[in-house]
């Protein structure tokens, strides 16, 4: 560890909220693919995290994706952002089908000390308090493997949710600290929970500042209960 | 199977659509309004000096408050037990767009402080004698034409009122064995359709006075009718069955519904045409759909209410927003989402509800009572916080209709008066004096009618 050079392993706030903001904006472009909520053709693909990712070139998905990351990432460096949920929903009917939930577990310590400085000086002292910011290691190369891992998961997910065969909307919602003021294009929402749902865990990531886990729960399929 | 692209604008319809905003309907309505309403109640909060002016609703939350107060009253914890918020992703800000939405109007005109007090009547406008006017929950036996006639059924007999100029004319007597039970006008205002006690329903020319058909399709008395914009008739029947019928064909009835096992005694269809609204004696209101009249699958079942409704009303300036009352045995009011199904709220009125109309110019509601407090309540709307009460009437209060300006209600009641309100007007501007009954040219003026 210690042959590496520094500066490449440190994950700071903003660098952090920038790879979560960056994963919610590929994951939600991933679902929206997979689960063909908008149509194959409108998606073109680019290499990320190793993988083939599919993005939207509809304009207005683009817009909302982007705005909605720029929201997130204001969020997480506060870290007042606790959960972030994409919701699918029968457009008919606005029933929720399907829920998936990026649950986040920020590092309050480095959220409290605020600055970290972007270069590491180990031996900085200031009488006998060390005065410096708290900074986590973690290789970009991991977080990749980790977030990769979801991708996948998100990918190989139409093997068991249930199909959706009606055009279906999809929400964005955000589970904020309570303090948070909402901004203008935000609005109080209820959970848009579903009824005695499915649920599959799949995996996690952690920059070591920002933990998110990974759940997706569905609704029930009744047809094979009985 | 529809091309690619179509199916991608059909998806679009909630999620995000930039192009395509403006006509997307509803979907993107609450947000707007919720943020404006915001911004126009710290903006008046920011000027005390108001405080003395008419305040006439003191207590009352704006739709924002009221929403979050909700929200905090079913605040959820999180799994550590700590407070959090739920917020949904709207979008981005379509500011460039010219406001074309109606809820717009209607906020942009809440914004001028002016428009937020207004006096409330003390007494009736005007009161007319309603001989023999049947006192049945059941029936519906009076409506207010867009051409400002007032149609009602006295005994045997229908009359027309004309509000421009006070004029009666005599439309119908019918047989001595038969009554009119119910009367509706066409959305044009020169129709007017009764349903008797004989089970038919007769549509008459309003203008020539003269009977055009007769529609024959129940098997007991037609207490119900609602007309929508394209010619089409819905009449409910204490056969409890309801009727679609398309008064131009030959054969008249286009289909029939059947879900109801008691008499329909209420039948309204929203201000769109998409979807009609029938309340029956079995405590039951259904949703039904226009374009879905083929078979007799509503919509959405409302089992919540305990007695018979017959006070139905759309929502003028929330689609898909719909109001019921209950009898008796239930009293409460009922505001309900059409697109989910779900009751969004409900207050205990204490006494008979018998119909209900909602205000065009502010987010109000009125309803009429009867058993046991002969009164006429107008409530804030979303909050329902009562804001007041009008009384004059000495027995129960069954029928409600307003004017074709939205400006004064109507109420008849079961102690054969029919008194005029001036409960929905809007204050009127500095420099002219309010509208007089008899001022047609002002009553249906266009720049009254601030909705339709």
């Amino acid at each position: 560890m210690g042959s590496r050079t520094a500066s490449k392993d440190i994950i700071t706030l903003r660098g952090s909220a920038t790879i979560v903001s960056e994963f919610f904006g590929y994951a939600a472009n991933s679902i929206l693919y997979n689960r063909g909520i908008y149509p194959e053709e409108s998606f073109t693909k680019v290499k990320k995290y190793g993988l083939p990712m599919l993005l939207t070139q509809d304009e207005g998905v683009k817009s909302f994706i982007s705005g909605l990351t720029s929201q997130l990432t204001e969020w997480l460096e506060a870290g007042k952002l606790q959960r972030v949920v994409l919701v699918i929903m029968s457009k008919a009917t606005s029933e929720v089908l399907e829920r998936w939930n990026f649950s986040i577990e920020t590092d309050a310590e480095v959220v409290e000390k605020g600055v970290i400085k972007e270069k590491i000086d180990e031996e900085i002292t200031t009488g006998n308090n060390v005065e410096k910011g708290v900074i986590k290691e973690k290789s970009d190369k991991e977080i990749m493997r980790e977030i990769q891992a979801i991708m996948r998961q998100i990918a190989s997910s139409i093997t068991y949710l249930p199909c959706l065969d009606e055009p279906c909307v999809f929400d964005v919602l955000a589970y904020t600290d309570k303090d948070v003021a909402v901004p203008f294009t935000w609005m109080e929402s209820d959970a848009k929970l579903i009824e005695n749902p499915q649920m599959v865990k799949l995996h996690s990531f952690d920059t070591k500042i920002h933990k998110v886990d990974t759940l997706v729960s569905y609704k029930n399929d009744d047809w094979d209960e009985q | 199977m529809s091309s690619p692209l179509m199916r991608l604008r059909d998806r679009e319809w909630q999620s995000p659509a930039a192009q395509r905003f403006i006509d997307q309907g509803d979907r993107f309505i609450p947000t707007r309004s919720m943020m404006n309403l915001d911004f126009a109640q710290s903006s008046l909060m920011r000027q005390p000096r108001r405080d003395g002016a008419l305040v006439d609703r003191p207590e009352i939350l704006t739709p924002k408050e009221e929403y979050r107060r909700r929200v905090e009253e079913n605040w959820t914890l999180d799994s550590q037990g700590k407070p959090l918020k739920m917020l949904v992703f709207r979008g981005s800000p379509r500011k460039s767009h010219p406001s074309v939405l109606l809820v717009d109007e209607i906020l942009k005109e809440e914004r001028e402080p002016t428009r937020r007090f207004r006096l409330l009547p003390e007494s009736a406008d005007r009161i007319l004698d309603g001989p023999e006017l049947i006192d049945d929950y059941y029936l519906n036996l009076m409506d207010w034409g867009k051409s400002n006639i007032l149609a009602v059924a006295l005994g045997r007999s229908l009359y027309l009122w004309n509000a421009a100029n006070a004029m009666v004319q005599l439309l119908l007597t019918s047989d001595v064995d038969d009554h009119p039970t119910s009367v509706a006008w066409s959305v044009d205002g020169k129709t007017v359709a009764v349903g008797f006690t004989s089970s038919k329903v007769e549509i008459w020319d309003a203008v020539a006075l003269q009977q055009v058909r007769i529609l024959e399709a129940h098997s007991a008395r037609v207490g119900s009718l609602s007309w929508t914009w394209n010619s089409m008739l819905s009449s409910g029947s204490r056969d409890a069955s309801i009727a679609n019928h398309d008064v131009r064909s030959f054969h008249h009835v286009s289909s029939k519904l059947k879900a109801h096992t008691g008499e329909v005694c209420g039948l309204k269809w929203s201000c769109g045409g998409d979807l009609l609204a029938s309340g029956g004696n079995d405590n039951l209101v259904h949703v039904w759909e226009s374009s879905k009249m083929g078979s007799s699958k509503y919509l959405h079942r409302f089992t919540d209410h305990s007695a018979a409704i017959r006070a139905l009303a759309w929502c003028p300036f929330q689609p898909k927003t719909l109001a019921s009352g209950g009898g008796t045995a239930d009293r409460c009011i009922k505001i309900w989402n059409a697109e989910t199904g779900k009751c969004t709220n409900s207050i205990n009125t204490g006494a008979q509800v018998c119909a209900l109309e909602w205000n065009r110019h502010q987010k109000e509601i009125l309803s009429a009572h009867g058993y046991n407090q002969n009164r006429l309540s107008l409530w804030a709307y979303p909050s329902l916080a009562k804001i007041t009460d009008f009384t004059g009437h000495t027995d129960r209060i069954l029928h409600l209709s307003q004017s074709p300006d939205g400006s004064t209600v109507v109420s008849a009641a079961a102690d054969e008066r029919i008194c005029f309100w001036k409960v929905f007007q809007p204050p009127p501007p500095c420099s002219s004096s309010s509208p007089g009954l008899d001022d047609e040219d002002r009553l249906l003026s266009l720049k009254r009618m601030h909705i339709r």
